[in-house]
């Protein structure tokens, strides 16, 4: 009888132990500390690459060289982490998130469950802008976007979905320069890429940097891009350019706005003002520092820093807009 | 008509699909968004009723667990004896879920923090050992699809 | 192409990538043991330690603690009644009514040889159809995918108990499964179906909470009514035949064995649909081979077969959905789409240069898959009667354990609480549907395939328009369903015919 209980106080000790919190060390603040970063996306998809990317190189360049840690916290396209940054984390300079870029559009159409203002958010940065370019199979006979104004059937496109960039862009495109075409969602990124070697779909509207490969090794070809560039397609038509209408400029414009902030990295508001600098300072540091840049070059990923404030400024410019333009907008683009 | 709390899976179910087929229907979806909805929604119904009133109205009791491909509750000689311990049972686990709720912030998130930060803690070490991992290049090209 | 396949071997064979997959399998073996911490979630847990290696070291490491978090997920399965991993529900349908009877040793056994061998079986079938991958996986597009999830929602009625009421039941099973599958964010247009105003359903239920609440609460409940041991009355001690005899029944039933392995291959290399699937189809097989009605009726109680058929298949489906992960850069599952991630960290480009230029690498993954599961099975086996004793413990002291287990492991999903409170809803459903009668492997099926089935039919009508239905490999595969789906009555009458004959002869 005796043992038993004394297994049982065992037991009950043990499961304890795990619930037990950890006890803050001293200062230099930062100084064995955790400082959590939170990734609205699932593991294994680009949004996690890069914050796993700065995970790992961003402590050394924080003083203290606090450890940071990874939390995936995916859900509604990010609102579920934007959320739980502006009302739940603390705004002590430990935590951070990464979000997707198209959150703005969340705001601005005034999406069920946005408990947030985006304005309000301490902006740290992004390591790029992302770009997004048109790519039509090679075996097509589609080479300029005049072929695509002038094809006879649809040309069939993969997407991500409603709300993403990969159907905004051509849908826009169809809207004001005339281009024929057919949407087709699918699930991920990688069941489009085989629906592309399958010939099921015509091509796809995406970053250029996640279909380079295809690019590159022929089985792709850039068509039309939006107004950020990228080496390697410099020298494609810009849909701003072409569209003559100037709803259209606009809307386009408006559309590219997120792409600035290819990789938005936030913060709570209310951070104190020295934390959040040493965090943008970090960040700052990163993005130039050679073993980041090293692991960047290796995943074939294009690296730019592109400041908070330069974030920011875009945000509000896409929120900001008048009524009568988001109305128009939202005939297109969804969140 | 006995009414036995057997047949309540089976109402449950019954409901809950004619709450999937109105809603389907009333609320305006596009065709392709209903559809799914609306089959299954429709069979759902079809099959649940009729295990309602088979159970209500019929002569045939649920299968014994000898006929179920999915067995796992042992029988027990004491039915009211076990209906007691499962309302116990039952309310046992939903305390510990609130406990699990009212600990978590600083329980599983310092644990999980804790156990990730000794990886990484280790995982720095390494870098001051400094295995010059940058310089050996892997044996695949440098071309890969960076991933949405 | 046998230079590859010999140096692959010598690849693996070297100190440094070696001991790096015993590491691999030290910590996939505790990876899968725990319940809800599924192999995707972990190898993101390990990127930071991948970024130091190359490619030989990682490479055995991430994919020796991959494959061996199937072999050991069966383990959790059958002792506790609980899914150590997603993919390895189907095992506690029989393992653990096993393990109740007092036989978890012969069960265990039954499940690490099956492991074994479905492991090499797919290992085999990987190297083996390298030349003919990609066109393989080309061949097959969303209608043909359509196709073979209603080929594997058919597995619904062998999955259903005996007789007219039993299928009743199984069918509404799968079809309440399906109807779970509809909440969240219709893919074509972003509208929310069914997530009353909840953030934490726009993408819909997960599977792992789902899957913990169906199986393991109902377990806890069990084990807190019955007050003592989950092997019942059976004494400690007396557990009747162990590990040995289960390792025997591998090799007794060796066809259904291989047949399941390569049933999960095949499903493993058809991208998309998901782990969860194999294991299921290989199970309503298991039930298929019954031999008399009785046998068949024995299905869900604890026929060994019912353990070997999902074990095999689990570990085939490592080796098969490698292929297009590594053929193509298309991962085969979730957990293959991290691997792929950690791939591209190490410098490794998955795409036809891996089966030409770097077919040493691809073999040596061939050899880790195969060696880290002989490895695991050996080091298993020579634990597995005390393993097995477990099942002798007083429940009063593993149930805090378990609870916690299962919660952490439901938690980390999604690091949301609102999985905690699904776990306890279909925990109390889970509960009803065995009280009932009602099969839950239909359930899960449904769940599991009715989002994905949904997004093909749709891909296909538009863009094919309506004749996707005539295409001819979607006849072929509708055929091979019908088939199946008919099995359960055509099996019936001939087993009922067999055994009037024996009644007729004196």
């Amino acid at each position: 009888m005796k043992k038993q209980s004394l297994v049982l106080i065992a037991v009950l000790t043990v499961t304890f132990i795990f619930s037990t919190p950890i006890k803050p060390l001293a200062a230099p603040f930062y100084e064995g500390k955790i400082v959590k970063l939170i990734v609205a996306s699932d593991p294994g998809g680009g949004y996690d690459t890069w914050g796993r990317l700065f995970a790992k190189h961003m402590p050394k360049h924080i003083p203290g060289n606090p450890t940071i840690i990874v939390q995936n916290m995916p859900g509604a396209t990010s609102i579920v982490a934007a959320n739980h940054l502006y009302n739940i984390a603390k705004p002590d300079g430990l935590t951070f998130a990464a979000v997707h870029r198209g959150l703005p559009f969340a705001q601005l159409f005034k999406s069920k469950g946005v408990k947030f203002d985006l304005k309000k958010f301490l902006w740290i940065g992004s390591p790029l802008a992302e770009s997004n370019v048109l790519m039509i199979r090679t075996d097509l006979p589609y080479k300029t976007i005049e072929d695509l104004q002038k094809a006879k059937t649809p040309v069939i496109l993969g997407s991500a979905g409603p709300a993403s960039s990969q159907t905004h862009f051509p849908l826009l495109l169809q809207a004001f320069l005339g281009i024929n075409i057919k949407m087709i969602y699918y699930r991920s990124s990688s069941d489009i890429a085989l629906a592309i070697e399958r010939k099921e779909v015509d091509g796809k509207a995406s970053t250029y940097g996640s279909f380079k490969a295809q690019v590159q090794s022929g089985l792709l070809r850039p068509i039309i891009r939006s107004r950020v560039s990228e080496p390697g397609i410099e020298n494609l038509p810009v849909d701003e350019e072409l569209v003559t209408d100037k709803m259209g400029k606009t809307l386009l414009a408006m559309r590219t706005g997120p792409d600035v902030s290819g990789r938005p990295y936030i913060a709570p508001p209310g951070v104190p003002a020295d934390r959040i600098g040493i965090l943008r300072d970090a960040f700052k540091k990163t993005v130039n520092d050679p073993d980041f840049l090293a692991d960047t070059q290796r995943l074939q990923l294009e690296v730019q820093y592109i400041s908070g404030e330069r974030c920011l400024e875009a945000v509000t410019q896409i929120l900001e807009q008048p009524e009568d333009v988001v109305k128009e907008f939202e005939k297109y683009v969804k969140f | 008509m006995k009414f036995n709390h057997k047949g309540l899976l089976g109402l449950i179910w019954t409901i809950t699909s004619a709450g999937v087929i109105i809603t389907a229907l009333y609320l305006d979806w596009p065709f392709r968004t209903a559809l799914f909805p609306l089959i299954i929604g429709s069979a759902v119904l079809v099959m649940a009723s009729t295990e309602t009133i088979l159970c209500f109205f019929g002569n045939m009791a649920p299968p014994a667990n000898s006929q179920a491909v999915d067995s796992g509750l042992r029988e027990t000689a004491d039915d009211a004896l076990t209906s007691k311990k499962t309302f116990q049972a039952f309310t046992w686990i939903i305390g510990f879920v609130l406990l699990i709720f009212l600990l978590g912030f600083m329980g599983f998130n310092g644990t999980s923090a804790r156990l990730t930060s000794m990886r990484y803690q280790y995982g720095a070490r390494e870098t001051h050992r400094d295995r010059g991992w940058s310089g050996r290049r892997g044996l695949g090209g440098r071309q890969g699809p960076a991933r949405e | 192409m046998i230079d590859g396949f010999i140096d692959g071997l010598l690849l693996i064979l070297q100190a440094k990538p070696f001991f790096y997959m015993l590491i691999g399998i030290a910590v996939g073996f505790w990876i899968g043991i725990l319940p809800g911490l599924g192999g995707g979630a972990t190898i993101a847990l390990m990127m930071p330690f991948i970024y130091k290696m190359s490619a030989q070291e990682a490479l055995p490491f991430l994919l020796g603690m991959h494959s061996v978090c199937q072999t050991t997920g069966d383990i959790t399965s059958v002792l506790f009644g609980i899914p150590g991993e997603g993919t390895t529900v189907a095992t506690i349908i029989d393992g653990y009514p096993m393990a109740q009877k007092g036989e978890a040793g012969r069960a265990l056994g039954a499940a690490l040889m099956s492991s074994l061998i479905g492991a090499v079986v797919g290992a085999m079938l990987l190297a083996l159809s390298i030349p003919i991958v990609r066109p393989l996986v080309l061949a097959l597009g969303a209608p043909e995918m359509f196709m073979v999830i209603i080929l594997g929602l058919t597995c619904i009625s062998s999955l259903s108990g005996h007789g007219k009421r039993g299928l009743l039941l199984g069918l509404l099973s799968g079809g309440c499964g399906l109807l779970f599958s509809l909440i969240g964010q219709d893919l074509q247009s972003g509208i929310l179906r069914f997530t009353f105003g909840q953030l934490y359903l726009w993408h819909g239920l997960s599977i792992p909470p789902v899957v913990i609440g169906l199986f393991a609460i109902p377990v806890i409940i069990d084990l807190i009514v019955q007050g003592n041991t989950i092997a019942g009355d059976v004494s400690y001690g007396k557990l009747g035949k162990g590990a040995m005899e289960g390792i025997i029944d591998t090799f007794r039933y060796l066809g259904l064995t291989v047949r399941c392995s390569l049933i999960g291959s095949f499903i493993g290399i058809l991208p998309g649909l998901g782990g969860g699937v194999a294991q299921w189809m290989a199970y309503s097989h298991a039930v298929q081979s019954a031999k008399t009605i009785k046998e068949r009726e024995g299905f869900g109680k604890g026929d060994v077969r019912g353990v070997l058929g999902p074990g095999a298949s689990n570990n085939a489906k490592e080796g098969g959905s490698l292929i297009p992960t590594v053929a193509f850069g298309i991962p085969g599952s979730s957990g293959m789409a991290i691997l792929m991630g950690a791939f591209l960290i190490v410098g490794l480009v998955p795409g036809p240069a891996m089966l030409t230029k770097h077919l040493a690498l691809t073999f040596s993954m061939v050899w880790t898959i195969v060696v880290s599961n002989i490895i695991v099975v050996l080091v298993s086996l020579l634990f597995i009667n005390k393993i097995a004793k477990l099942t002798t413990i007083r429940s009063s002291l593993l149930i805090p354990f378990i609870l916690l287990l299962i919660f952490l492991g439901a938690y980390s999903s999604n690091n949301h609480y609102g999985d905690l409170l699904v776990v306890l809803i279909f925990g109390a459903l889970g509960y009803y549907m065995l009280k009932l009668g009602w099969p839950r492997p239909p359930l899960v099926l449904g769940f599991i395939l009715g989002k994905i089935a949904e997004d093909y039919v749709y891909i296909s009508s538009l863009r094919y328009g309506i004749t996707w239905l005539l295409r001819p490999k979607v006849i072929v595969i509708f055929f091979l369903a019908v088939i199946v789906a008919l099995y359960p009555f055509i099996q019936q009458r001939r087993l009922l015919r067999k055994e009037k004959n024996y009644e007729i002869q004196p």
